[in-house]
């Protein structure tokens, strides 16, 4: 299969292209030609994806594998690592999903991006990401995987910083790229204990094993890897190991995640993503929602034999995956940044996908990631387009938009559908099966997950409400603000339809359907053995069903009451306030909650700083100051040691060196026969030296 | 010492040509030995060529070196020295710092070349002309344009020099 | 006695000594340069025993051939300096021509 390396090389070539003669091929023939260019290579490694997809599917069940090795990357004594593409179903998933939704990206970038000064670097970056993340999930080995690994951190950051004259938007450049080092800290580090850790289990596998398992050799390779785990006696040496005293399996799964938590930017590690808004708003839905940021938890499933090694890891990142998903819901409550409520989403539902993975529901934590892909471009770009007409990304400053941009508040508005899991979207299917999985693991799980979703539920149709209903911020505003260009506009439609089509197309559940959901028998082959048995339960799941149909509807009547018409509102909101005093006006009124957050936060950090602050005037400034008296007294002393003995010493060797130079001058003969003598004497010390000792 | 032996006879003749003749290079008080005894010396390597089959080599050996070489050698000897002189110099200069180096960088090839386990081969006697001739115009056809490159770059530099030599000899 | 390779790196070997010891010790620049001849033939001699004995094939020669044409063009530069030092200098005395050195 020789063909799969032009899926990524063909991104690549486009960069190339746009990076290099970039300016001056639109300065020649204008910026058609870097679209046509850009969109093209995509278009082509969609067309050339979904032909893969295709080949793979006609394929056998256990014959799904296609393998295109470029060249030898290394090659040490037994350990050879070659830069391998692999195509199985789960890569599949993923190249599809770059590859579509990054073409339908690109072409909306091309409107959006339009008047832009450097159109053909922001192409060249993007290009280049999409080549980077193809690497990254094609990659065969641990070493190629990485190399797609640090492409994508680093079109990140270049995309991030792309306003870079805008020093804010430069330091959030920064910050992402700092934040994911951590991360990426744990992924090397992870993926070297690994490599140490198999390597020292062979001494466990008698040598007239070898002869069985011809593989057990040292490896990068995954399927290698987890071909030897597969290996009862390797895999029980693997898990016996130890590292500073902890089970070598905790400690590599928890790397990993490490690694995978700051690509995905999970709870520890989430801090980057909120400031990853200041880039252009189709790379925050190319990158920071759709595909980079899902990194992780295609790492997470690509690696489930070994995550599946520790439960107590598995334990950890559950926790981790719902405090996220939990985490990130509560805080985009109170955000009036359209694209931040947006960046605090995208946390909140990658902590989905963790949990979803650390119980062992790996198809739907890979279904849950294909539909937010959709939903959470499609919502993105909606943004896009509001921030495009409306020239500010304030919630505040909008409102009535819905007549004025009628295209793309139909299609925010089956975004939020989506997301907020109402019937026949797509967010419905994928994350009820992730908390149903996660009620099977614990009840306390699906609680905190479903506490969740209804606030996912109330702060989307919170931000829609805020931003295309009710009255327009100003009148100048109405007339001013227009529909995007249709280029703009068509990609939204797409994906709101893609929204609501991928759901039930591919993942619809067993107890409607009467079959395994399509997603679920793909990647069987990939995920064989890691799928526990489902009990039967379609009491359980239907009851499920409903409360999570329940908490959707929550949410929503809750978001539509406050703020469906908010100046409407604000007079019945100011009497009620009056009425009942503070502190249930605070529980009923957005504005109020938000800005108790604001006072506690804000004023807590208001605090810490003062206190901070008063702790560096009276004792750190004392102590600097006693060091700086010592330091004088110091001076004083060393002054005198310069005067005396250090200038005599620096002069002594002055003369010396002057001497050393005039004698040395005399073998500057300026004849070439001493020279070629030196040569000679040379080469003769050289050879003797390097052959005799 | 076996019998007679032609090729062995004839190795040590032109290995003793080539050799006395070098040290004559080396050590003749009068630069016009010198070149003279240079002629002894291409000629004896040209020799060698041809002893071990390397016809075509032989014979360029001859034409470039003694033939072009040489004389471009002979004519700088002779314009740069008065040929009135008697003793046209050829000084040599610190023979007792300069043969320890030179000696010991010899020793050490022959040691070299005494030590080594070389791997040999069957030494095959065939005429050589057409097998370099097909290299040359096959897979050596892009370093054969560049010698000539080369060659081309040397004339006209060597022009150029010596012109601007001329010129100012003309100026005074 | 059979003649082998060693024979020839032998004779190649005080060539190449003597060879050096030209270059060091002469202090005629013309000399010099019969020095740096004694020293390329060595080394084309060499590569022809090589390849007699060791390759068994072309590959040596064609570096001998190059060796002798690349001697050819350096031969020329280096005597075209040479007059033009000898017009500068009226010496060609390398120890002469030192302006360098102050």
């Amino acid at each position: 299969m020789g063909w799969l390396r032009y899926i990524v090389l063909l991104p690549l070539v486009g960069a190339a292209i746009n990076g290099i003669v970039g300016a001056p091929l639109e300065r020649r023939f204008g910026r058609r030609v870097i679209t046509v260019v850009a969109v093209g290579v995509m278009l082509a490694a969609a067309a050339l994806a979904i032909a893969a997809a295709v080949t793979l599917a006609a394929r056998p069940e256990h014959d799904r594998q296609i393998v295109d090795r470029l060249f030898t990357m290394i090659s040490l004594g037994r350990v050879h690592v070659d830069f391998a593409l692999a195509l199985d179903p789960l890569s599949t998933i993923m190249i599809l999903v770059i590859t579509v939704v990054g073409a339908l990206i690109h072409a909306y970038s091309a409107g959006y991006m339009a008047d832009d000064p450097s159109y053909w670097r922001y192409f060249a970056y993007l290009n280049l990401f999409v080549f980077s993340m193809l690497l990254l999930v094609l990659g065969d080995s641990f070493l190629t995987l990485f190399i797609g690994w640090e492409g994508v951190g680093l079109c990140s950051y270049l995309l991030i910083g792309f306003w870079y004259r805008e020093p804010a938007n430069a330091r959030a450049g920064m910050k992402a790229f700092i934040v994911n080092r951590v991360g990426d800290f744990g992924f090397l580090a992870g993926v070297a204990l690994l490599f140490w850790g198999l390597a020292g289990s062979w001494s466990v596998i008698d040598h007239r094993y070898y002869a069985d398992y011809p593989r057990l050799v040292p490896t990068l390779d995954l399927r290698l890897v987890h071909d030897q785990l597969a290996v009862a006696p390797f895999a029980q040496a693997f898990a016996a190991k130890t590292f500073l005293g902890a089970p070598l399996p905790l400690v590599v799964a928890l790397l990993l995640f490490l690694g995978a938590a700051g690509k995905s930017a999970q709870l520890p590690l989430y801090v980057w993503l909120p400031d990853a808004m200041a880039g252009p708003t189709p790379v925050s839905a190319l990158i920071h929602a759709a595909t980079m940021v899902t990194a992780g938890v295609y790492l997470m499933v690509r690696l489930h034999f070994l995550f599946a090694l520790s439960p107590a890891a598995m334990t950890v990142i559950a926790t981790v995956g719902v405090a996220t998903a939990l985490f990130g819901a509560i805080v985009a409550l109170f955000q009036y940044d359209l694209k931040r409520v947006l960046a605090y989403s995208t946390i909140s539902q990658l902590g989905f996908m963790f949990l979803g993975a650390a119980t062992g529901a790996w198809w739907p934590a890979m279904f849950h990631l294909v539909t937010h892909a959709c939903f959470k471009a499609c919502l993105f770009l909606g943004a896009g387009s509001v921030i495009h007409g409306t020239h500010t990304q304030d919630m505040r400053e909008m409102g009535g938009l819905a007549p004025l941009m009628p295209r793309t508040r139909w299609s925010y508005l089956v975004g939020c559908w989506a997301i907020a899991g109402f019937p026949w979207a797509a967010g419905f299917y994928s994350k009820d099966e992730i908390l149903a999985r996660a009620y099977e693991r614990s009840p306390l799980l699906w609680l905190a997950g479903a506490v969740a979703a209804m606030l996912t539920s109330f702060y989307m149709f919170r931000s829609y409400y805020l931003t295309f209903e009710g009255r327009a911020a100003s009148e100048e505003q109405r007339h001013a603000v227009h529909e995007s260009p249709r280029s703009m506009t068509w990609v939204l439609l797409a994906l709101a339809a893609a929204s609501i089509v991928v759901g039930p197309l591919v993942g619809l559940p067993e107890l409607w359907s009467g079959r395994e959901p399509l997603l679920a028998r793909w990647l069987a082959p990939v995920t064989a053995g890691a799928l526990t048995a489902t009990p039967e339960r379609r009491g359980l799941e239907l009851a499920l069903m409903f409360a999570s149909l329940v908490v959707a509807t929550v949410g929503w009547i809750a978001a539509r009451l406050l703020y469906k018409d908010l100046r409407a509102r604000e007079g019945a909101l100011a009497t009620l306030r009056s009425r009942l005093g503070g502190v249930p006006a605070l529980v009923l009124d957005g504005f109020r909650v938000d800005a108790l957050y604001d006072a506690t936060f804000v004023r807590a950090f208001g605090a810490t700083a003062r206190t901070a602050a008063w702790f560096d005037v009276h004792v750190v400034d004392g102590v600097i100051a006693a060091l700086g008296a010592l330091a004088r007294a110091a001076a004083f002393i060393t002054a005198a040691i310069d005067h005396y003995l250090v200038d005599g010493a620096v002069n002594g060797v002055a003369d010396l060196l002057l001497g050393a130079g005039r004698a040395l001058r005399r073998v500057q003969t300026g004849r070439i026969n001493n020279y070629v003598l030196g040569v000679a004497m040379g080469v003769v010390m050289l050879i003797v030296l390097t052959s005799w000792l | 010492m076996s019998a007679f032996n032609p090729g062995a006879f004839f190795f040590y003749l032109l290995a003793g040509v080539t050799v006395i003749s070098a040290a004559g290079v080396a050590l003749a008080r009068n630069i016009l030995y010198s070149a003279f005894a240079l002629l002894g010396t291409l000629a004896g390597v040209a020799g060698l060529y041809l002893f071990l089959g390397a016809d075509f080599l032989g014979v360029a050996q001859l034409l470039i070196y003694i033939g072009g070489i040489l004389v471009l050698i002979l004519f700088a000897v002779l314009l740069t020295n008065r040929i009135g002189e008697v003793r046209i110099s050829n000084v040599s200069s610190g023979l007792i710092v300069g043969a320890p180096p030179a000696v010991a960088v010899m020793a050490l090839c022959v040691r070299v070349a005494l030590r080594t386990p070389w791997p040999l081969t069957e030494a095959v006697p065939a005429p050589t002309t057409a097998r370099l001739g097909e290299a040359f115009l096959q897979e050596l056809l892009l370093p054969f344009e560049f010698v000539s490159l080369v060659l081309l770059m040397a004339l006209v530099g060597a022009m150029v020099i010596a012109r601007r030599a001329a010129k100012e000899k003309g100026v005074r | 006695m059979i003649i082998g390779l060693s024979h020839f790196l032998v004779v190649s070997a005080i060539l190449f000594g003597l060879g050096l010891l030209t270059v060091a010790t002469r202090r005629n620049a013309v000399a010099i340069l019969m020095g740096v001849e004694l020293i390329l033939n060595a080394a084309a001699l060499n590569f022809v025993a090589f390849s007699h004995y060791v390759e068994g094939a072309v590959t040596g020669m064609v570096f001998a051939l190059f060796i002798i044409v690349l001697a050819a063009a350096e031969a020329a530069i280096a005597l075209a300096i040479v007059l033009a030092i000898f017009r500068h200098f009226h010496s060609i005395d390398a120890n002469d021509v030192s302006t360098l050195k102050d």
